[in-house]
């Protein structure tokens, strides 16, 4: 069956795609064990190329791990930091702060990824850097799945936020999570109801995301 | 025949990274496909990753192909299904796959979601083994 170009559906997704925001407050009720499933139900419905589904999930709550997690992030950060020095340096010092937010979420989902295929990597002579990440194919479709996590949250009411931050802590949030060490973290996500609603932050016009020839599409 | 334990280690470590699962949990016993949810993808992968780690080459199709030349010119197979000799002839090749899993019935093309952990090993130390016996 074939879905409308407009209205119904595309217009209910474009408002939640447009309604989502990257909430990093938090009210300190707790989100139930119900919200999380949902949460996870979406997520493992990405697509992924060749359908490998890369993508695992830890959930944490306790605030003990939160701590400990979060006093990671903090002095990795430092070390990043001074690590470059200057104004680099100085520069970091309010985003270091942001990659803390996430232990104030009543919940915080860590995003893990399986490693790509080695065929991939074998086969991906001459390509970039992203070019091989993209052929294996792994890291775009866990984006994916944080794309529905994300999404599923706004619809469900609550806030989250896609933290990449954090990840300079990544061998130390590994051990901390738990599960299997062939995984690679890709995300923190902190979950809860939204104690902010910030503004939307500007996008780029559709007709500023195109490159190369014009094409012949649709004027 | 007991296999190396280095090379079940590092069979295991490869397995587990490939898998994105617990080198904990997976077992020497364990089936790739049937046990831990390998596609014919990952099966490819595994094969990648132990030419490289091991610095061998992996040719296709060599379990059957065994099995072939033992048949002595009895068929192999009839529509895609392996005959009675077939299955046991297989049986001999995969010991290490627990009998019930070879299987009446059992298609050719299925025979490799039978392999465990160590159907790998057996396959890198056959390889190694020739390896070895082609130095100089």
């Amino acid at each position: 069956m074939s879905e409308p170009r407009s209205g119904g559906a595309y217009d209910e997704l474009l408002a939640l795609l447009r309604g989502r925001r990257s909430v990093r407050r938090f009210l300190p009720e707790p989100v139930s064990e119900e919200d999380v499933r949902r949460l996870l139900e979406a997520a493992r419905w990405a697509p992924s190329p060749t359908n490998r589904q890369p993508w695992r999930f830890a959930v944490v709550r306790e605030t003990e791990r939160k701590t400990r997690m979060r006093e990671a992030v903090a002095e990795a950060a430092r070390t990043a930091a001074a690590s470059v020095g200057g104004m680099v340096e100085e520069g970091m010092a309010p985003y270091a702060a942001m990659f803390e937010a996430f232990e104030q979420a009543p919940v915080v989902v860590a995003v893990l990824a399986r490693r790509p295929s080695r065929v991939a990597a074998r086969l991906g002579a001459g390509l970039s850097d992203t070019e091989r990440a993209a052929l294996a194919g792994d890291l775009p479709a866990v984006g994916a799945a944080i794309q529905s996590l994300l999404l599923a949250a706004h619809a469900l009411g609550l806030g989250a936020c896609w933290m990449s931050g954090p990840l300079l802590a990544a061998p130390d949030l590994r051990a901390i999570l738990g599960g299997p060490p062939t995984l690679d973290l890709v995300a923190l996500i902190p979950v809860g109801r939204p104690a902010e609603t910030p503004e939307a932050p500007p996008r780029r016009d559709a007709e500023q995301l195109l490159v190369g020839r014009k094409g012949t599409g649709p004027a | 025949m007991s296999d190396d334990p280095q090379v079940v280690e590092r069979v295991i470590r490869e397995v587990a990274e490939s898998l994105g699962v617990d080198p904990a949990g997976v077992s020497p016993d364990a089936g790739l496909v049937l046990d831990l949810g390998a596609d014919s993808l990952d099966l490819l992968d595994l094969v990648f990753r132990l030419e490289e780690a091991f610095g061998i080459q992996i040719e296709r199709g060599q379990i059957e192909a065994r099995i072939r030349e033992a048949m002595g010119g009895d068929a192999y197979e009839i529509d895609g299904v392996l005959t009675p000799k077939a299955l046991e002839l297989l049986r001999q090749e995969l010991p290490e796959v627990r009998p019930d899993r070879i299987r009446d019935g059992l298609r050719s093309s299925e025979v490799v979601t039978l392999f465990t952990v160590r159907t790998l090993v057996r396959l890198v130390e056959r390889h190694r083994e020739g390896k070895e016996g082609q130095s100089p």
